[in-house]
């Protein structure tokens, strides 16, 4: 080789930046695996369900609900008939499967292919190989629930006859932006596992349990801390306030309060506080809706919460891998 | 960047078995960077030169062993490196896979002069294959340069028989001893197999001792510059050897 070859080869820029072809690839494997096909009809004929028994349950209020603003909306956050679910907490409930499932195997699985040494030997960076893994899987959930709420919202129009409103619109693509958000967290987590653990299946087990723990015992443990910290004085009602309060604040560090409380209030143009509301403040209070940038501005802090969830689960499992050793 | 010369085929290669051969090696093309359009070609040939053109498009999990192998070779390729550096390339796979992957390698280094690296432990293939040897001993080199040149200088003067004789241990023991007293070393190698090592100019004494001492002989071979041999004289602890 010479100098002048050196020379090219040190100024030598990529077409295509390294963390694109992984990326490129990964969704590619995503579409065609069968988990892909799997989960988005579970999550379809779900979703559907849902909706149709909501159609229904809206179709009996009619009357009186007519004209009220976010009537749509209300397919998604209504539950009815048979059916324990709205959509919307069952996407809050089944999301951080999706999140899981596609992360929980994307380092690991390398490793057991033994495509991993091969992979790094190639000239891209090292954080390549795990930034595009990431964006791959947020583009397949973002494809997935992008596709379950269109069918949603055109089931409901046909069920309904009713149509959104613009503002209706920018609420569900909003919710949308949540919703992956939110399976970005779950996302990195099993990203985080993938990592951890070398082998898929104990990453999965570990993935799984600590959504089962977060989603179902989260209030629960937020509710015995609080009593512990701020107890609860029969005496004194301002205690009850605190304990309450405190309650709250640890709930909010579970992504699944932050999701759940950015959705009501977004898909529910009524919903004017995600906070603590006391009777007194409901009292003699007009019903009325927020617009859309006042919901955006109730939840905001919600939302970078769930950033920031995603983010600093995300920089664990990237700084974990980038000092691990590849080796076959 | 470097990686962009260096063409690393790891010991166990492994595919992402769902896509297909030539989907493997595009893939290792476009972390490359290299243009599609002439990529196609390249794949296509390395895929024939590798034996592989007709299961180019079968999924990679269907492939054996020494296909993934050869796979592996192509896949160092498509980069165009300057050097190659396999690791343990002919290790688990069959006797005719190793044959055709000694004139893959060879093909590489003699007629499209790249810098082949390879470590392996299979000390007859290096032979064969390799134009420099180097012994690695925890890390270290412990001898480098020609195939011929390490037997001479580890070797150290001293030749290598094996002997084959249905006669007893103890009288082949005696009658080495008796010409060539200490500078004789004999071990046992297998049954009715004994190696016996003495110093070379002595090598000629080692037959008329053994007809003397009224030894049945049925064989006495000199073993000279073999790598096994000199390798395990000198280097009982676990090595490496490298080209």
């Amino acid at each position: 080789m010479t100098v002048q070859d050196v020379r090219v080869l040190d100024t030598w820029s990529r077409r295509r930046p390294g963390w694109m072809v992984v990326a490129r690839k990964e969704f590619t494997d995503h579409i065609l695996s069968v988990r892909f096909v799997a989960l988005l009809m579970l999550l379809g004929l779900v979703a559907l369900a849902t909706v149709y028994t909501a159609a229904g349950a809206l179709r009996d209020v009619a009357p009186e609900t007519t004209d009220t603003a976010g009537m749509f909306l209300r397919l998604f956050t209504v539950r009815g008939g048979p059916l324990p679910f709205s959509f919307l907490t069952f996407v809050g409930f089944l999301a951080p499967i999706l999140g899981i499932a596609f992360g929980f195997d994307a380092v690991n699985g390398e490793r057991a292919q033994g495509t991993l040494p091969r992979l790094v030997a190639q000239p891209i960076y090292r954080d390549d190989v795990i930034n595009g893994k990431f964006v791959a899987g947020l583009g397949v959930m973002g494809l997935i629930v992008v596709v379950v709420t269109v069918l949603v919202a055109g089931l409901g129009i046909l069920l309904l006859g009713i149509v959104p409103t613009l503002s209706e619109t920018v609420r569900m693509a909003m919710w949308l932006v949540a919703a992956v958000i939110f399976i970005g967290v779950w996302l990195a987590f099993g990203t985080l596992c993938s990592v951890m653990l070398k082998r898929a299946a104990t990453a999965a087990l570990v993935a799984i349990g600590v959504w089962l723990v977060v989603a179902l015992f989260g209030a629960l443990f937020a509710q015995v801390a609080a009593d512990v910290v701020s107890p609860v004085d029969v005496s004194n009602p301002a205690s009850a306030l605190d304990n309450a309060r405190t309650e709250l604040t640890l709930s909010r560090l579970s992504p699944v309060t932050l999701y759940e409380e950015t959705s009501s209030a977004l898909l529910t143009p009524q919903v004017r506080s995600v906070g603590l509301v006391t009777f007194a403040q409901l009292d003699q209070a007009i019903v009325s809706s927020l617009t859309v940038s006042q919901s955006l501005l109730l939840v905001w802090p919600q939302m970078v919460g769930m950033i920031a969830a995603m983010v600093v689960i995300f920089a664990a499992a990237y700084i974990t891998f980038m000092r691990q050793e590849v080796r076959a | 960047m470097v990686k962009r010369q260096i063409g690393y085929l790891p010991d166990t290669v492994g595919f992402y078995g769902q896509m297909t051969g030539r989907q493997n090696l595009r893939y290792t093309a476009q972390l490359n960077d290299l243009a599609a359009e002439t990529v196609e070609g390249r794949i296509e040939s390395l895929l024939a030169r590798v034996g592989l053109a007709d299961v180019a498009d079968r999924p990679v999990g269907s492939y054996s062993r020494g296909m993934r192998q050869r796979l592996g070779i192509a896949d160092t390729l498509v980069k165009d490196p300057l050097v190659v550096i396999l690791d343990e390339p002919m290790v688990g796979i069959d006797p005719e896979g190793v044959m055709e992957m000694q004139s893959l390698i060879a093909g590489l280094a003699r007629q499209e002069q790249r810098a082949v690296l390879l470590t392996s432990h299979l000390l007859h293939q290096v032979q064969r294959t390799c134009d420099r040897l180097a012994i690695f001993v925890d890390g270290r080199i412990l001898a480098e340069g020609t195939a011929g040149d390490l037997a001479t200088e580890l070797a150290d003067g001293r030749s290598t028989f094996e002997i084959v004789s249905d006669s007893n241990d103890r009288d082949i023991r005696e009658a080495v001893d008796r010409v060539f007293g200490d500078s004789g070393d004999i071990r046992v190698v297998g049954s009715r197999r004994w190696r016996v090592c003495v110093s070379a100019d002595a090598a000629p004494r080692l037959i008329p001792a053994l007809v003397t001492a009224g030894i049945d002989v049925r064989e006495v071979r000199d073993l000279g510059a073999d790598l096994d041999e000199i390798y395990h004289r000198y280097f009982t602890s676990a090595g490496e050897v490298t080209v």
